[in-house]
């Protein structure tokens, strides 16, 4: 349900408009983009907590879909990035 | 029992359950169901029972909903019984007798005990006509919506019509999909908010709103179940109960009156609207909730 949904609405939950992949040479920057938005510094700010976790999500999501694709260079650097980009910021708030 | 001036849009599944159960429980009953049985099949879009007639389609395709909609629930009970124990002990501090509650929700439900006027109309979804007409002439109302999708500007912009919904995540702060597993990763507590639907995901006023401690549920005494599973449960069971929990405890069962509830305008500058989260944060977010030391 949550793949179907996801194929059908793009941000603000407007119907999808363009259903043409990226190219694949620009996924690479894409994801390396969703990545750099996945730091914040001030832990007890909530809201720029969930902006980087929901950036890294969108990592998350352009990789699964860059793997489907040809020729998208530095895919497991940027897999191991967002791995461990995820891991750090879930242990500095349970240790 | 108190008949409160409330309409509830059922939509079958364990979140229409949970709050008929609870209502009850709070000795009160809205004064109509309107239950929405689906014509086609909501992830195939495959036409359900359309070689039966009439009356006939009606009740098979209610049976079939019904079966489709609380199967996880009732497989999750039968397979991992633990799993369930281990979620009523820690939402016993939140809501009096969760074991009772779920025994209602996976029992033989029958929407016939829970309100006086029950009215079921077949549809192909949300937008279908014999819903917006079954709404236009129901008057003013104010209408619990309990799921089914995404409601159409067609149903929000009926006059007199006021749709509440209770979303799993404290507002402004957590809008979206998957908000009780945000919450738990960004808050690190699940937040329950009531609020008056809009054209906007999660914008409408707030009505209420409750931060509940943070919970986690200890099945390490048996083998970890997977991810999907995990999840499962908790739509089954952990989300569905703290919103009727927050429903009746925080709404209905103030002296306001239901079609004059106070609300507050969200800031919409605030806060960040989640999608469905990646099952690698997913994971995270389950090993929170449920510990296996």
């Amino acid at each position: 349900m949550a793949k179907q949904v996801q194929q059908v609405y793009e941000l603000g939950w407007r119907n999808i408009s363009d259903a043409e992949p990226l190219q694949a040479s620009f996924w690479s920057l894409l994801i390396a983009i969703f990545l750099a938005y996945s730091h914040h510094e001030d832990e007890a700010d909530e809201d720029a907590r969930g902006l980087a976790l929901k950036s890294l999500n969108a990592a998350f999501s352009a990789l699964d879909i860059a793997k489907s694709l040809e020729e998208v260079p530095h895919l497991p650097t940027l897999r191991s990035r967002a791995q461990h980009i995820l891991e750090s910021m879930l242990e500095k708030v349970n240790p | 029992m108190k008949t409160l001036p409330l309409s509830v849009l059922a939509y079958a599944g364990p979140q229409v359950r949970a709050y008929l159960s609870r209502i009850r429980r709070a000795g009160l009953k809205p004064q109509r169901i309107l239950l929405i049985v689906q014509s086609h099949h909501p992830v195939t879009k495959k036409p359900i029972g359309g070689w039966l007639p009439g009356t006939i389609r009606m009740r098979y395709t209610e049976k079939y909903q019904e079966y489709i909609q609380n199967y996880w629930p009732v497989r999750i009970k039968a397979s991992y019984p633990y799993l369930v124990d281990a979620m009523v002990k820690e939402i016993n501090q939140i809501c009096g007798d969760p074991t009772g509650l779920i025994t209602e929700m996976l029992g033989d439900f029958k929407y016939e005990s829970y309100a006086d006027q029950i009215e079921r109309t077949l549809v192909q979804d949300l937008r279908d006509r014999t819903l917006v007409n079954a709404f236009t002439n129901m008057g003013p109302e104010t209408v619990l919506f309990t799921g089914g999708g995404i409601l159409p500007s067609i149903l929000l912009d009926i006059p007199g019509l006021k749709f509440l919904h209770v979303h799993p995540g404290y507002l402004p702060y957590v809008r979206g999909a998957d908000g009780l597993l945000w919450s738990t990763l960004v808050r690190g507590r699940p937040g329950v908010s009531c609020f008056y639907m809009a054209s906007g995901l999660d914008t409408g006023d707030i009505i209420a709103r409750e931060d509940f401690p943070p919970l986690s549920f200890d099945i390490s005494a048996h083998k970890r179940p997977d991810d999907q599973t995990l999840y499962r449960t908790i739509f089954a069971f952990y989300d569905p109960l703290l919103r009727a929990e927050m429903l009746v405890t925080k709404v209905l069962s103030q002296e306001n009156e239901l079609s004059t509830l106070p609300a507050i305008s969200q800031d919409l500058s605030k806060g960040i609207t989640y999608h469905f989260m990646h099952r690698m944060l997913r994971r995270k977010a389950l090993e929170h909730i449920f510990i296996s030391r």
